[in-house]
This record gives C-alpha cells, sequence and structure tokens, in this order.
C-alpha cells in the first residue's frame, strides 16, 4: 500500500483576542491509496482543521509548521498559493457538511460544475458539459438534463450533497476529503451518500479522508482511522481493532458513552468534566483530568505507543472496554 | 381517567404565499395525527426532517394553531387554557442551545423568568427555587451570575432544562434536545433526564432523529412519516420488531459502532412509481 | 464537575472598548465639547452676545494685532469668538441629542412593531418607512422651516419628524431576526406578554445596533443644524451658532478666513468624533454572543 496524504508532526496556532490557541499540536497520521481513513473525534478537536491544512485552506491567521505534508510525494508545506489552487482542481476535492454554504446560490449547478473543469484547462466547454452529465448521472441527480439548469435551493439536502460529490468528482482527484459529509442529513439519506461514496471509490480507486463524530459511520465505511482529542492525535489503527478493543481511554470513553441501538440494558457513561483550554503549552496527557485510569505519572511527557498495528498516546497497558 | 396529553385527528397544514397576489396552494404537514401520552411517560417521537414532528410539537406548545383535530390537557382544550396555566402544565426544550439563551440575561435572570412570570413568587423564594435548581441540574453555584456565552453547549442544554424545570410543569415537550451535542455530551444530558424522571416522575414527549436515543429514554414510541404516524407502540415491543416498512427502515438505517457489517439497503420499494 | 470559565462577555467588551483607539478618541473629543458646552458660561471669558464695535475683527491672539483678552479674536461685530465658539456647542449638542433621541423613538418603535409582529403591522410600517424614504430629507425640512420660521423647537421637530428612518430599518430588521430565536419562543410559552418579551428579552438585544445608528443621527442632525442655520432657516441670531458663525463670515472669508474655519473645523471635529465612537461601538459590541 503506498501513502498518498502523509502529515507528520503538524502543529497550528492561531492567534486571537484571548492568547494563542494551540489548534493542533503535533498531528500525524498517513493515508494511503484508495483506502477510507477516517478522523474521529468531538467539535474542537482539530480533526476539521487538520482536514483544512492539507487543503491549504487554513484560517488567515493561523500559524502552521509541520514535520511533513505530503501529497504523493509532493511537498505541501512551501507550495504557494496558485500552486494550492492548482491542486485542489486537480488532485483533491473535498466536501463538506452544509453544501449550500459550498454552491453558489445564483449559479446554475450546470454552470458550477463546469467552470472549475474549464478554468484550470482540464477541457474544453463541451467536454466539460459531458462529464458534468455523466457525474450526475452516476450520483443520481436525475434527469440530468433539467438539473444541470437548476439552482441549489432548489434540491433537497441530499441531493445537494450528491451534486457536490459529482463536482468534486469533476476532476478526477485522487483524494477526496468529506468533512461531515452526512452530519446534516436523515438516517436514511446518510446511508445512501455513504454508500455513493463507497461505489465512487471502488469506480476510481480515489483515497478518502473522511472526518466524522459518528463511531457507527467509521465502523460501517472506513478501513482505519485516528481519535483525536484536545488538537492531538491519541490513538490511530484499523477500525475494526480500535472500535473493539481501543488502547486508549478516551476512545474507550466515547463509546461508551455512545447509545446504540438493542443495548437499552448497557449503562451510558458519560465522560466528565471538559477539554481543556488550548492556550499556552499543555504538559502531558490533555484527557487526564478526566480519565479514570490518570494517574500522577500522567502530568508528564506521554510517548507514542504500537501495539499490535495500533499506535496511542498513553501510558496504561490495559484500558476496559 | 385522561391521558396527561391527548392529540386527537390533527390536521395541520402550511399556506404557500406565492407573490402579492398569486394565490397559495396549502402543504399538508400534520395529517390526522392522534396521539395519548400518560402522566409519567415518555413518548419518543422519530422521523426524518420534513416528517412533521417539530410541527407536532409546536402544535402542542400553542405556538401553532391546528386546521381541525384537537389537543388536550389532562381532558381540557389547550387553547381553554390561560398562559398561566398553560405555562404551569407544558414547557419546551429546544434543540438548539446557542439560540435559546437570551445572550443578554443572566443565568439567574433567564431560571427566574419562568417564576417571576408564574406571579406566585417573591423575590426570596424565587432565589431559593433558582440555586436548587442549578444543583439539581448540576451547574456550579458560581455561574449564577454568568452570561450564557460564557457556557459550554451542555452547559447551556442544562440551563434550557432547568428553565423549563422551573414551575414544575406536568410536561415537557423536548424537540431534539441533544442533537446539537456531541456525544460525550449528550451522554451527560440523557443521563440528566433520567434522573429528573426519578425525581420529578417527568412526563415527556421527546423528539429525536435519533433511534437510539429514544430507544434508551422513551417509553413508546412513534414513528411520523410525512406528516402521519404510521406507527406507535410500546418501546421494546417496538423495537423488537417494528411493523411498518418505514419503521424498519429506519431502524435498519441507524449504524451501531460494529465494524465488519455492510451498509444497509435503503430503498423505499413503496415509494416508487 | 469542572467546568470552562470564559470571560465575562460585559467586561471583555470594556476591555475591547479600552483598547479601541478611535472609541476613545471619538469619547474624549465628545465628552470635552459636552464639559464646554454644560459649563459655558463658567469657562466662556466672555459674553457671546456682548458687542463692541470698538473691538471689532480682532484677529487672534497668536496673529499680528492679536489681543490676548480674546483669544481667537472677535467678529464682525465686535464679539468674543471663543466665546461664541463655546456657546455654539450648546445648540450643536441640543440639536444632536434632541433629534436622537426623539427621532430614535418613532423609528425604533416602528421598527419594534413591525419586525416583531410581523404581518399587516409589518406591511404598514414598511409603508410609512417607504412614504418617508421617498421624501428628500433635507430639502422637506428647508422648505418647512421657512414656512415655520426657524426656532430650535421647531429644528429639533423637523428634523425628529424626518431622520427617523434608518432607525426603523434597522431596529424592524433586528427585531425580526431575534422574533425567531428560541429564547422568544421560550417566554412566549412561560406566558410572557408581548410587552414583556419586547421589554425583556428583545430589546437589550438590539440595543447595540440601535446606539450605533443613534451616533449616525446625531451627527447627521448636527450637520444638518449647521447647513440650516447656515441658510438662515435655522437658529436666528444672536443665538451663536456654528452654522450661523460660517454664515456671518462669508464676507470675510479672504480677509478673515480663521472666522470661517474655526466654526468649520469645530463642527468637523465634533461630527468626526462622534463617527468615530460609534465606529467603536459597533465594533466591539460585534463579537459577542453567538459563535
Amino acid at each position: 500500500m503506498n501513502p498518498l496524504l502523509r502529515i507528520e508532526d503538524l502543529h497550528v496556532d492561531i492567534p486571537g483576542a484571548a492568547g494563542v490557541l494551540r489548534a493542533l499540536r503535533g498531528v500525524s497520521l498517513t493515508v494511503n491509496e484508495g483506502e477510507t481513513f477516517a478522523l474521529v473525534g468531538e467539535s474542537g478537536c482539530g480533526k476539521s482543521l487538520t482536514a483544512m491544512a492539507a487543503l491549504g485552506l487554513l484560517p488567515r491567521a493561523a500559524r502552521m509548521r509541520a514535520g511533513r505534508l505530503a501529497l504523493d510525494g509532493q511537498d505541501l508545506t512551501r507550495f504557494s498559493q496558485r500552486r494550492w489552487n492548482a491542486l485542489r482542481a486537480t488532485q483533491v476535492a473535498a466536501i463538506f457538511q452544509e453544501p449550500m454554504t459550498a454552491l453558489n446560490p445564483v449559479l446554475t449547478i450546470g454552470r458550477q460544475m463546469t467552470e472549475a473543469y474549464v478554468q484550470h484547462g482540464l477541457g474544453s466547454e463541451t467536454e466539460a458539459r459531458r462529464r458534468a452529465s455523466e457525474l450526475l448521472e452516476r450520483v443520481g441527480v436525475l434527469p440530468v438534463g433539467r438539473r444541470l439548469a437548476q439552482y441549489p435551493h432548489q434540491m433537497s439536502g441530499g441531493l445537494r450533497q450528491r451534486v457536490m460529490i459529482a463536482m468534486a468528482l469533476m476532476c478526477r482527484p485522487r483524494l477526496m476529503i468529506a468533512d461531515e459529509p452526512t452530519t446534516a442529513l436523515d438516517v436514511t439519506t446518510q446511508v445512501e451518500i455513504l454508500r455513493l461514496l463507497q461505489e465512487l471509490q471502488r469506480d476510481t480507486g480515489m483515497a478518502l479522508l473522511l472526518i466524522t463524530h459518528d463511531l457507527g459511520v467509521v465502523a460501517h465505511v472506513a478501513e482505519r482511522m485516528a481519535v483525536m482529542y484536545a488538537g492531538e492525535v491519541v490513538e490511530t489503527g484499523p477500525v475494526a481493532q480500535v472500535v473493539t478493543q481501543p488502547a486508549h481511554p478516551y476512545t474507550a470513553a466515547l463509546l461508551r458513552c455512545l447509545p446504540v441501538q438493542a443495548t437499552r440494558d448497557r449503562p451510558l457513561v458519560p465522560i466528565p468534566g471538559v477539554v481543556p483550554a488550548l492556550f499556552g503549552p499543555l504538559e502531558g496527557c490533555a484527557f487526564r483530568n478526566r480519565c479514570a485510569l490518570a494517574g500522577e505519572d500522567c502530568a508528564g511527557s506521554i510517548p507514542w505507543r504500537e501495539r499490535a498495528g495500533q499506535g496511542y498516546r498513553c501510558l496504561r497497558d490495559e484500558v476496559p472496554a | 381517567m385522561n391521558p396527561l396529553l391527548e392529540v386527537r385527528n390533527a390536521n395541520l397544514s402550511f399556506p404557500t404565499r406565492r407573490g402579492l397576489f398569486g394565490r397559495g396552494t396549502a402543504v399538508p404537514v400534520l395529517r390526522d395525527v392522534s396521539l395519548r401520552l400518560e402522566t409519567g411517560q415518555v413518548l419518543g417521537i422519530v422521523g426524518e426532517s420534513g416528517s412533521g414532528k417539530s410541527t407536532l410539537a409546536r402544535l402542542v406548545l400553542r405556538l401553532l394553531k391546528a386546521d381541525s383535530g384537537a389537543v388536550l390537557i389532562d381532558g381540557q382544550d389547550h387553547r381553554d387554557l390561560s398562559p398561566r396555566a398553560f405555562a404551569a402544565a407544558v414547557q419546551p426544550v429546544f434543540q438548539d442551545p446557542y439560540s435559546s439563551l437570551n445572550p443578554k440575561r443572566t443565568l439567574a435572570q433567564i431560571l427566574e423568568m419562568p417564576l417571576v412570570l408564574a406571579g406566585d413568587f417573591v423575590a426570596e423564594e424565587r432565589r431559593t427555587r433558582v440555586r436548587a435548581m442549578l444543583d439539581r441540574v448540576g451547574l456550579p453555584q458560581r455561574l449564577l451570575h454568568s452570561y450564557p456565552a460564557q457556557l459550554s453547549g451542555g452547559q447551556r442544554q442544562r440551563v434550557a432544562i432547568a428553565r423549563a424545570l422551573m414551575v414544575r410543569p406536568r410536561l415537557l415537550i423536548c424537540d431534539e434536545p441533544t442533537s446539537a451535542l456531541d456525544v460525550s455530551v449528550q451522554a451527560q444530558i440523557l443521563q440528566l433526564f433520567d434522573e429528573l424522571r426519578r425525581d420529578f416522575g417527568l412526563t415527556c414527549l421527546f423528539i429525536s432523529h435519533n433511534l437510539a436515543v429514544i430507544e434508551r429514554i422513551a417509553d413508546r414510541v412513534g414513528v411520523m412519516y410525512r406528516g402521519q404516524i404510521v406507527e406507535d407502540g410500546e418501546g421494546r415491543t417496538f423495537f423488537a420488531g417494528p411493523q411498518h416498512a418505514y419503521s424498519r427502515l429506519l431502524l435498519s438505517s441507524t449504524l451501531p459502532p460494529i465494524p465488519g457489517r455492510p451498509l444497509p439497503d435503503v430503498a423505499r420499494p413503496w415509494d416508487a412509481n | 464537575m469542572s467546568d470552562i470559565a470564559l470571560p465575562d462577555p460585559r467586561r471583555a467588551a470594556l476591555r475591547r472598548a479600552l483598547r479601541h483607539g478611535g472609541l476613545i478618541a471619538g469619547l474624549a473629543v465628545v465628552a470635552a465639547v459636552v464639559l464646554l458646552a454644560v459649563f459655558a458660561p463658567l469657562i466662556a471669558p466672555h459674553d457671546p452676545a456682548a458687542q463692541n464695535l470698538t473691538l471689532r475683527l480682532i484677529p487672534p491672539a497668536w496673529q499680528e494685532g492679536g489681543n490676548p483678552a480674546y483669544l481667537l479674536g472677535t467678529d464682525h461685530l465686535g464679539r468674543d469668538y471663543l466665546s461664541r465658539l463655546i456657546f455654539g456647542a450648546r445648540v450643536s449638542l441640543a440639536v444632536g441629542l434632541s433629534v436622537m433621541v426623539l427621532s430614535g423613538l418613532i423609528g425604533a418603535t416602528l421598527g419594534f412593531l413591525g419586525g416583531y409582529f410581523g404581518g399587516r403591522i409589518d406591511d404598514l410600517v414598511m409603508y410609512v418607512i417607504t412614504v418617508r424614504l421617498s421624501m428628500p430629507g433635507l430639502l422637506v425640512a428647508l422648505a418647512v422651516m421657512s414656512l415655520l420660521g426657524g426656532s430650535l423647537v421647531t429644528m429639533i421637530t423637523v428634523l425628529s419628524l424626518l431622520f427617523w428612518d434608518r432607525y426603523a430599518v434597522v431596529t424592524r430588521t433586528a427585531v425580526r431576526q431575534l422574533r425567531q430565536a428560541d429564547f422568544v419562543t421560550a417566554a412566549r410559552v412561560a406566558g410572557a406578554s408581548h410587552r414583556w418579551i419586547l421589554w425583556h428579552e428583545v430589546r437589550p438585544n438590539v440595543m447595540p445596533q440601535i446606539l450605533v445608528v443613534a451616533t449616525l443621527e446625531m451627527a447627521m442632525a448636527i450637520l444638518s443644524e449647521a447647513s440650516l442655520s447656515f441658510l438662515g432657516l435655522g437658529i436666528q441670531p444672536p443665538t451663536p451658532s456654528w452654522g450661523i458663525m460660517i454664515a456671518e463670515a462669508r464676507s470675510f472669508l479672504f480677509a478673515k478666513p480663521y472666522l470661517v474655519w474655526m466654526p468649520g473645523l469645530a463642527i468637523f471635529a465634533l461630527v468626526l468624533a462622534i463617527n468615530l465612537l460609534g465606529d467603536g461601538l459597533r465594533d466591539v459590541s460585534q463579537p459577542e454572543g453567538r459563535r
């Protein structure tokens, strides 16, 4: 398996009125060619920011520092704005939670789909229209002829997300970054979109970096995953292992507080307390103030450990599931 | 014995306004909805967006008026109740903890509001009750004079629940109260609901799109689809074997965190035409 | 349970205000002018209306032929210019503040009614706003003032009846959004009357926006007063008004330019300061509340 996207020791600081927010603190992950990699965590953990860094779309005020940020061997840390634009037009595509904000409300679907394609010299207007039609048909936005002439607000949330996917596929990306693509959708529509993404991956061989808070979605579609907490990756590994035998107490706690169908008699165990503020230097394990297994040793530096394909940042060997 | 809440054959449609002079058509949102909720029970309502579940909540809260049918609180048409009597009986908890608290008022002011409006309490009594309620929902006393902007989403939702409980209402209408929260916070709020049910014998209409949440919290389940309640039954029986095709589809579409399973088939054969 | 202690939003706003240069500068100038106006009889070295034709057109003290007793010189009737400028501030502020408050009451009331109740009431409010917007404000003021004759009270009344539109539009839009907020619904279900909701739930949330409009309107009223008085349709002499002072100095524009630029500068500085104050208030009140 060849690594496609490699992020090593990524730091992002965001200066603000209240001080410098250490939003990402040494994030490392690798997405292999053709695989689905899930980045999981709760709001504010830095999962979207990691995606934005990989897309070159960090907020202007953010300061980034990375040991490595590479796509298919190209070093992205030194990319100019122009090269980022070209990269996003041809190799990496992104879809977001709310397609309405990513679509231009005053342009027709057809216009939006073809414009960037032509602009970046990927083909002629005619070719662009043909490809747009093919893709809309493929993602099930029918009847294609009428849909091309419609505006985003004339479609339902599920259809808009399909349009976004079709639009993202125009440039035949090698990597698609999907940030909470199904969070705003109904459960049945969510399954439809996830199935579509799976099929498209099978057809095109693209890799998918799926950013989500939903462990149920992860278990069904991803092969490998990373769990983020307070700006760090705390655990990574194959989904089948991480979800059934979590190595980090946070992953275990997250699974314990998730209501799952047909387990009504298993008590939900909320995680006590709140995420620490990410201002200034943070020593030791960021989860220790909420962790049942924490001890005095957790205030020191925590090494990254590996066990049977799972990597995690915790001193404890046994984590009760 | 009357049920605490009864909705009888409620129909409601929204007029669409087309321009200044064009005549709008009516879009039916609730179609012959009937339900009963006994004291002490939690009735979970599930359904997809646009199924009419939030409209049902707003109808019960008297924020909308039905075209036909009735909503009865303890046998009495809820439109016949005075604002005070209604407030003492029914209180809401909303989805968005950011929109549900006035950013310009302190927690003390927000929590006192229902008591001030109820009018039966002297200032001293109001303060005592507010402090007791803060304890009850697990908020530290020192937050009393802070503003909503100083709280996390979970804390805000605790305040919203506390506000609803201040007048000890008999019925709580919860519209997606945990949907905007992270799962770890959602678990805290669900636990709080459990405790409140035990302490106050809360009766609750609990609307959610999350079946796993409904399964945990509800005694009875109603499934809404296109403005109708297509299935209604006791919780355990429902989750063991849903009868309606849409209920089964909904149940199979929820994804548990169990690896190795394929994505379910979500075709709607009954919609094919 | 531990919890995040985020800063008190009021204290945070105050901190932002103290660090906002424009706001502080604007506030300082406005405060200084207010003090001058309030204590004018104590501060002014001379009676602003006392004429002394033997002391006509004395230049400012720092110029050739200046007299230290008349720091900014005298006008064509021998009145002390500094004293007239100080008393002129009274007129500007009286008109500015009165119009700001009165037009604010009219506009905000309309905005509250239309935005909150919607429907027919809103249609009516929108109609009234449209009618007002289709009238050229200053031109109507000119016509009415020349018809009724100028006086402080007439001017304040006329300007107040004309300059409420921005209040109405801004308030209406803000209230319309707030009406949808869940906290308003919660208050309704808790049995609150519309009056209670408007006062306790809605008003505190639109005050910052109204305050910003208020500064703009005050500046506008001060400029209008100066223009009308300059044209002889506003405050009547001998009451010292900056507009009148410029008008009276017109014939000396080239011989004694200070007679024109001094009151001109006063108007400019006060209006600039009020606008800075308004911009500052907007900057400080904005990043509050929601995400």
